[in-house]
């Protein structure tokens, strides 16, 4: 009886031992962390210095590849055609295939071409000087050969030339007036009197007399050297259409003579497109994509992959001298709040004498740890800015860029610090573990000291 | 006892506007039964025994025996501090009464903190006191563990009659031994504990200072209700203080070293 009673109330009394609320010890834990830090502040200074000295270069390396890799890839990206998939000799490509390829999220701009042999026409200059088979690009809105913000023809009568033609045409000096000659070529009046006018002549044969169409256009912009060095005209895929349908015998022009706006819509199938991939990685899937559709298909995937191996190397050698670095700094650290609790088992026994749980007292390391890691962190941040500032003052200038050798976005800080805090975590779990069995009966044992 | 002890004699009247967490009418606080630990195995272990040992509310009492005999393990034992060896029996009445053996073989790390946490005060023989914290901070570090506020009476109390307003901003190292004692007992004092364990807490002090120090851990602990254990190799001093006294004595066992605490009078 006597012993079920008192067995009854050990129980009932183990268990109903109030759980109190230890919302400020935690709050406490992390305030006596960082007063330790700050007592041992010399000790501390020298880890957490220890810590920069490992990241700053680290950090410095990461730019430096992030900088070369960007520059590399800037260099092609200044010229569009590396973004290019062409479409070799003649496909059938119909409105549903090519609305589909449009859709997908790598491709930056798409519009349908005609047979090549198609693609061109003769070209009579003001001073009715004939220039036989110029080049004639389909162009719309986002193409990625025209400088951005360049007006586009709002007709098939307005066209846009390359600077090597329009120095042919004696157009370069020439102010190219839209105004004027757009509104007189839609009523389909000719503008002879317009400098910039020219006028297209397709040929054709049937029945074995020979036929032509004039066209007239009129110049309402120049395609830099830099983007298209060849010459060439940029126009609506209406008067591409038109040219070709003239020579199939198939043009069914209005009594004005003039390519209606939306010419092309009554095409159902092109011969080619151009297709351009939104960044140079995508241009590889996006040629994979479309030659596995049975259309040959040519890239500039030596240049691209050139780059892209660059990038592999460079960011493989970064990772295994971050993997040594990071596996220092984590030696270092650990090895640094291993002793620091050994130095210290007296005052942790102290804790758990007064009431911190182990975990709180386990917890202390791994804060202090957290704590170094980030100060390092941000020391190692301020020798990085140092350093990069060196680099692009020195190399910079070589750079035809913006002169920016060492680049680092806030995602790679954000994972670097990342990182860092699991390297930190990771250095301070032995701390922890011994912390956290630190009898609190040696905080009496070891009374002298 | 110097003059300075002013403190003590209007301790009756602040004892009662001094807040005391567990009840402080006369009563148990301890009961235990067969409390032992044991060091090492073997022919070469060393016991420490405590057959019977009750200690009521508000008492004072003394542990004797020479260096080594163990005193220090059994303020560890009744300090919630190592576990006790199976056999034993030990209630702690605390707001509840809890079977402190049970919450040990139980393994109960965090319950049995807790308890340590509001329960409890310790006094060390010397560097009681966490060196990166300020004597204010040392003093109030049970209080902010428990979410207690860091000033009221009690801690004002303290503060005056332990004579240390001035040091409260510095840090230990730059205290005086006798400064570090009272600003121990200070800190063994501030949340209220039903029970405070002194481990010789006057020995490092010349035999002037002690009597003051230990005079002071008794009246403040008398004054707010808890039960304090002075470990101490002292016996005159305990006498003079008119102490309850648990003394040592080896243990009753041809095959086994070790102490037998027990009952002196």
């Amino acid at each position: 009886m006597n012993g079920r009673d008192r067995s009854g109330r050990g129980l009932a009394t183990a268990f109903t031992e109030p759980r109190a609320s230890f919302g400020p010890a935690a709050a406490e834990v992390w305030a006596l962390a960082w007063k330790d830090l700050r007592h041992d502040r010399h000790t501390t200074l020298v880890f957490v210095l220890t810590v920069a000295a490992i990241l700053a270069p680290l950090l410095l390396l990461l730019g430096l590849k992030n900088g070369v890799v960007e520059t590399l890839r800037e260099t092609l990206l200044r010229d569009p055609r590396n973004l290019e998939v062409v479409i070799y000799g003649s496909a059938r490509l119909d409105r549903d295939w090519l609305a589909e390829i449009a859709a997908r999220p790598d491709v930056a701009f798409l519009i349908p071409k005609t047979r090549t042999i198609n693609a061109s026409v003769d070209l009579l200059d003001p001073a009715k000087r004939l220039l036989p088979a110029v080049e004639v690009i389909p162009t719309a809105l986002g193409d990625p050969l025209l400088p951005p913000g360049t007006a586009l023809p709002s007709h098939p009568g307005e066209v846009l030339v390359t600077a090597t033609l329009a120095r042919r045409l004696g157009l370069m000096s020439a102010e190219p007036g839209p105004g004027a000659p757009a509104s007189g070529a839609e009523e389909g009046v000719p503008t002879r009197s317009d400098p910039a006018a020219l006028v297209a002549v397709v040929k054709r044969t049937r029945d074995g007399v020979s036929e032509h169409l004039r066209l007239p256009l009129s110049v309402i912009g120049i395609v830099p050297e830099a983007r298209f060095a060849r010459d060439a005209l940029f126009t609506s895929l209406d008067l591409l259409v038109a040219a070709e349908d003239y020579r199939d015998g198939t043009l069914d022009l209005p009594p004005d003579g003039a390519v209606p706006n939306g010419y092309a819509e009554r095409q159902t199938r092109f011969a080619n497109a151009r297709l351009y991939a939104t960044g140079l990685d995508q241009v590889g899937p996006l040629a994979a994509a479309v030659s596995a559709e049975g259309i040959e298909v040519r890239t500039q995937a030596e240049r691209i992959a050139s780059v892209q191996a660059v990038d592999r190397t460079l960011s493989f050698l970064f990772r295994v001298i971050a993997l040594i670095g990071g596996a220092g700094c984590a030696l270092a650290l650990g090895g640094a709040l291993w002793v620091g609790v050994e130095r210290k088992r007296r005052q942790l026994a102290l804790l758990r004498l007064f009431g911190f749980g182990p975990g709180a007292v386990a917890a202390l390391p791994v804060i202090q740890g957290s704590l170094i890691a980030g100060l390092g962190l941000l020391f190692a941040g301020v020798g990085y800015l140092a350093g990069a500032h060196a680099f692009d003052a020195v190399m910079g200038e070589n750079l035809a860029g913006g002169g920016y050798l060492t680049r680092l976005g806030i995602a790679d800080l954000g994972v670097a610090a990342a990182l860092v805090m699991l390297v930190a975590l990771v250095a301070s779990t032995a701390g922890a573990i011994r912390a956290g069995r630190v009898s609190p009966a040696e905080g009496l044992r070891e009374a002298i000291r | 006892m110097g003059s300075r002890m002013a403190p003590v004699d209007n301790a009756s009247a602040l004892a009662i506007s001094l807040d005391v967490p567990d009840s402080p009418t006369a009563g148990p606080l301890i009961e235990a039964t067969r409390l032992g630990y044991r060091y090492g195995t073997g022919s070469g272990s060393f016991e420490v025994s405590v057959p019977r040992l009750s200690i009521a509310r508000g008492e004072t009492l003394a542990i004797t025996g020479e260096s080594g005999s163990g005193k220090s393990t059994v303020l560890e034992l009744l300090g919630l501090a190592a576990p006790p060896l199976p056999g034993a029996h030990f209630l702690l009445y605390s707001a509840a009464p809890v079977d402190v053996a049970r919450l040990w073989r139980a393994r109960a790390d965090g319950a049995l903190a807790r308890m340590r946490a509001r329960s409890i005060g310790f006094v060390m023989q010397t560097g009681g006191l966490l060196p990166f914290l300020t004597v204010r901070e040392n003093i109030g570090i049970n209080r902010r563990l428990l979410g207690l506020p860091a000033e009221d009476a009690r801690i004002a109390h303290l503060v005056a009659a332990l004579e240390i307003g001035s040091l409260l901003d510095r840090r230990p190292a730059q205290l005086s031994v006798g400064q570090q004692q009272r600003v121990a007992i200070g800190r063994a004092l501030a949340h209220g504990p039903a029970l405070v364990l002194a481990d010789e807490p006057s020995s490092a002090l010349d035999p002037r200072l002690a009597d003051r120090v230990l005079g002071l851990l008794r009246d403040l602990a008398v004054e707010s209700g808890a039960a304090v254990v002075i470990a101490t190799h002292e016996q005159g001093r305990v006498r003079a203080l008119g102490l309850r006294e648990i003394r040592a004595r080896p243990l009753d066992a041809p095959d086994r070293l070790g102490s037998c605490f027990e009952d002196a009078s």
